[in-house]
């Protein structure tokens, strides 16, 4: 078996000592897109802060392509390949989309002439509008910037957090799809954490479920295409 | 209440200081009752920082005006008032000074938008500068020179006379004030009141949002705070003889937020010993250490900062504590 | 009158010189460094002291700023780096480091103070009457840094870096910045930028282990009243103080001035704590 893209094993963490995760394990492989769902304050956000370093774990290991990051800055962490797209997506908004773009490859590398173009393919919205300020973006567009902000710097890891909330669905499934594509074409790793079934439906391979900070189920995405209440019982209250 | 080691430091260190007499010859004594007069500079600055968290650097301003203010109305020099020349006007003047001139200062400084943290310890810091430089150009009260034989304490009432001359009664005196201010202010801290700038110091937004009024409060803490500096200043200057500008500036700002800092802010008996700690160790090292006192004067501060934020008492106090718990636990 | 204006000029531009380096550090590193007065005081002693050692003035000036970006990394990773998170203890932390340098000063070099001596000390003909060049020269440093600083960190991939971390530290973390070493780097340069600032003054003030503070409570009132969230606040901040102090030092005495000047940015920082300028709100 190849080495995951990242692996989680017994994760404990949250803040101030608390035990937001409890005991989490969970793995993605390169080229894989998993969903995690679960409603909210199940610790889908931890999860991804803990994974990249904001939060602070108090037990377990998570690695990163077979390497161990624990005790390791948030930059570091990115620098191991993992790129991330937080909820409320914390652009730049005084930033220009060009700047924003560049400040996402600076900590990696100096930027080459024509680095933002693989990923200004793939939103051409962008395009156009490389010299506006980030912050006067709709929220569809701003979506599309914070993920290529993160795409451009060619990370093996890619974590969404809530990347439907706000955003009109018809864009919504542009993106999936489109993101759905880049992984497959260039074995990037996806972990996204949603509530909107549709959207991982329509990108992921699996769906796992969080619960009280712990994996509850973990589902191919044909048993839930087949059987949607799966996962929305778990939603449910 | 729970008897912790923490608990009965005060009054251990309150007995033991009553012992002195019987160890200090006179001039020692006589330098342990001003130092006496610092430490109660420096819980008066525990109460606003080490609670409330109020960075003040401006602590000597309300200090200075108390000893300013005994001595104008002890050597009859306030206009209008030249015959009111007790012991006890003086220490009223010295307590209602600085208190108006904070609580005006902190009325303009806490209400509205407010000032906070940094910007409001940077305020107190140009006050500071600016008051000692308009003390040293005041004519009035002696300008640079300041002002020279200021009465001693009298104790005296209705026509009886009772001067504090002689070093022991001025001990005993001196050690009652301290004690007395110790246990007014640890009254205040252990107070609801004290719970309420506890819980500012942690988070004033939140504080504010439970319904409490956090600008009153900081101004009372304030305005109390500059009352018990100027009564510490009035001690102060009545047993020195002599007030001049550098008890009301900067430096002696500075050298009070050292002793808070090295004793430790959350405790008031902390910062007091800190006082005095600091002052006993400078008046044995200075002269043997020369400049490199105020040298390795900084560098503890700084160390005492970064690695002991609770100070060297407190940390001390906090770890007696910590066995205690654990030994009644245990056993 | 001219003069008083050129002389008042000279004022504002040094307050800010100084300022530009704490605006730096506060802005960037939410640490208010209390120490810079005597990192300027270090850099004035670096010139008279290369000055005394047969070196020029100009060896000087270039290695007062070297020096103390070494300093500056030196405190940062000895004191600074561990109370980031404790900001009022920044504060007290470079507080008692501004005494410990102060009072290695002394010791080292006595509580006397020193001469320096300017490069150069012709004077130039304006309007007919006769200015010191070298005064003219302090001021044309202090614009080619504050400009030379705006290009940095307007102009320049690192700027675009730095006003990320400002803009919001833990997600430029995320994004692989490596904020550790943009702290380090930022105050060094706030060192150097009080070092160069304390050479170039030195030919004109007396060199004293007091002279720090001298500039540090105008440059944090500029810095105050200008605001803190944008650099051009520097400069509204120190033209404000600057000028203010000038003109009633003119009319009335320096005493007044200084009285005047503090009470009144006390009752402007009060008023608009944003600054004049504007920008975050900051604590």
């Amino acid at each position: 078996m190849t080495t995951p893209a990242l692996a989680i094993d017994d994760l404990v963490a949250g803040y101030g000592g608390s035990r937001v995760l409890d005991g989490l394990d969970l793995a993605v492989a390169a080229g894989e897109v998993v969903g995690l769902m679960g409603r909210n304050g199940m610790g889908k956000s931890t999860l991804m802060r803990a994974v990249m370093g904001v939060v602070p774990r108090t037990a377990g290991r998570v690695t990163v392509a077979g390497r161990d990051t624990a005790g390791l800055a948030p930059f570091t962490i990115a620098r191991l390949g993992v790129a991330f797209v937080p909820q409320g997506r914390d652009l730049f908004a005084d930033f220009t989309v060009m700047e924003n773009l560049e400040l996402g490859v600076l900590g990696h590398e100096r930027p080459r002439p024509g680095f933002a173009d693989p990923v200004l393919a793939l939103f051409p919205i962008l395009m156009e509008r490389l010299g506006q300020k980030a912050g006067t973006f709709s929220g569809g567009q701003q979506q599309q910037l914070a993920i290529a902000r993160a795409l451009v710097s060619r990370p093996r890891l890619l974590l969404l957090d809530e990347p439907s909330e706000g955003i009109q669905p018809s864009i919504v499934a542009e993106i999936a799809e489109r993101l759905a594509a880049h992984a497959a074409e260039t074995g990037l790793a996806i972990l996204i954490a949603e509530q909107n079934l549709d959207m991982v439906m329509r990108m992921a391979g699996r769906c796992a479920m969080i619960e009280n900070g712990r994996i509850t189920a973990d589902y191919p995405m044909a048993a839930v295409r087949a059987a949607p209440d799966l996962v929305t019982r778990h939603l449910a209250l | 209440m729970s008897l912790k080691p923490s608990t009965l430091a005060a009054p251990l260190v309150f007995a033991l200081l009553a012992l002195a007499p019987l160890v200090l010859d006179d001039w020692r004594l006589g330098e342990l009752s001003q130092f006496l007069a610092y430490g109660i500079l420096a819980m008066s600055l525990a109460l606003i920082w080490g609670q409330a968290g109020l960075l003040c650097f401006g602590q000597a301003v309300f200090f200075g005006l108390g000893a300013y203010a005994m001595s104008l109305v002890t050597l009859g020099m306030v206009p209008g008032l030249t015959a009111v020349t007790s012991t006890w006007a003086g220490l009223a003047a010295a307590m209602a000074v600085p208190a108006v001139a904070a609580n005006v200062v902190g009325r303009f400084l806490f209400y509205g938008r407010g000032l906070r943290g940094a910007y409001f310890g940077i305020a107190t810091l140009a006050i500071a500068v600016v008051v000692e430089r308009l003390f040293i150009n005041w004519g009035f009260v002696g300008g640079l020179n300041g002002l020279m034989n200021v009465p001693p304490l009298d104790l005296g009432l209705a026509g009886w006379s009772f001067e504090l001359w002689e070093p022991v009664p001025l001990y005993a005196a001196m050690l009652a004030a301290a004690a007395l201010v110790w246990l007014g202010l640890e009254a205040v801290v252990r107070s609801p009141f004290g719970s309420v700038l506890r819980a500012i110091s942690g988070s004033e937004e939140r504080t504010a949002a439970f319904g409490y009024d956090t600008a009153g409060t900081k101004l009372s803490a304030f305005t109390l705070s500059a009352a018990v500096a100027g009564f510490a200043g009035a001690l102060f200057s009545a047993q020195f003889a002599f007030v001049s500008p550098p008890l009301i500036g900067f430096a002696l700002s500075t050298e009070a937020l050292i002793w808070v800092a090295v004793g430790g802010r959350g405790a008031l008996i902390a910062a007091f010993l800190g006082a005095i700690l600091v002052k006993s160790a400078e008046a044995r090292l200075s002269e043997a250490l020369g400049a490199s006192w105020l040298l390795a004067l900084g560098l503890l501060f700084v160390a005492c900062v970064v690695l002991l934020p609770r100070g060297v008492v407190g940390e001390v106090l906090a770890k007696l504590d910590g066995w205690w718990g654990k030994g009644r636990k245990d056993g | 009158m001219l003069f008083a204006a050129l002389d008042g000029l000279n004022y504002v531009l040094v307050i800010a010189l100084v300022a530009m380096g704490l605006v730096v550090v506060f802005g960037l590193m939410n640490v208010i460094n209390m120490a810079h007065g005597e990192l300027f005081l270090l850099g004035a002693y670096t010139l008279s002291i290369t000055e005394m050692l047969g070196g020029s003035f100009w060896l000087g000036l270039i290695l007062a700023p070297l020096l103390l970006a070494v300093v500056g990394l030196a405190i940062e990773e000895l004191v600074v780096r561990h109370v980031y998170h404790r900001f009022l203890d920044t504060i007290l932390a470079t507080w008692g480091l501004s005494i410990a340098i102060k009072q290695a000063v002394v010791l080292a070099f006595g509580p006397q103070s020193r001469t320096a001596s300017p490069p150069f000390d012709f004077a130039v003909e304006i309007f007919g009457a006769p200015y010191p060049a070298y005064r003219l020269f302090v001021m044309a440093v202090s614009v080619a840094v504050i400009a030379g600083t705006f290009l940095l960190f307007f102009r320049t991939r690192f700027g675009l870096t730095a006003r990320a971390v400002i803009a919001n530290r833990r997600m430029a973390s995320c994004l692989g910045i490596d904020t550790r070493r943009l702290d380090r780097l930022t105050f060094a340069f706030g060192a150097a930028l009080a070092g160069l600032a304390g050479a170039v003054m030195a030919p004109l003030m007396s060199v004293d282990p007091q002279m720090g503070l001298g500039f540090l409570v105008p440059a944090f009132l500029a810095i105050l009243v200008g605001g803190t969230g944008h650099l051009a606040g520097v400069l509204a901040g120190s033209v404000l103080v600057g000028g203010t102090d000038t003109v009633i030092a003119r009319l009335w005495s320096p005493v007044v001035a200084q009285i005047v000047v503090f009470t009144l940015a006390i009752v402007v920082i009060r008023l608009f704590p944003r600054g004049v300028v504007g920008g975050r709100e900051r604590r």
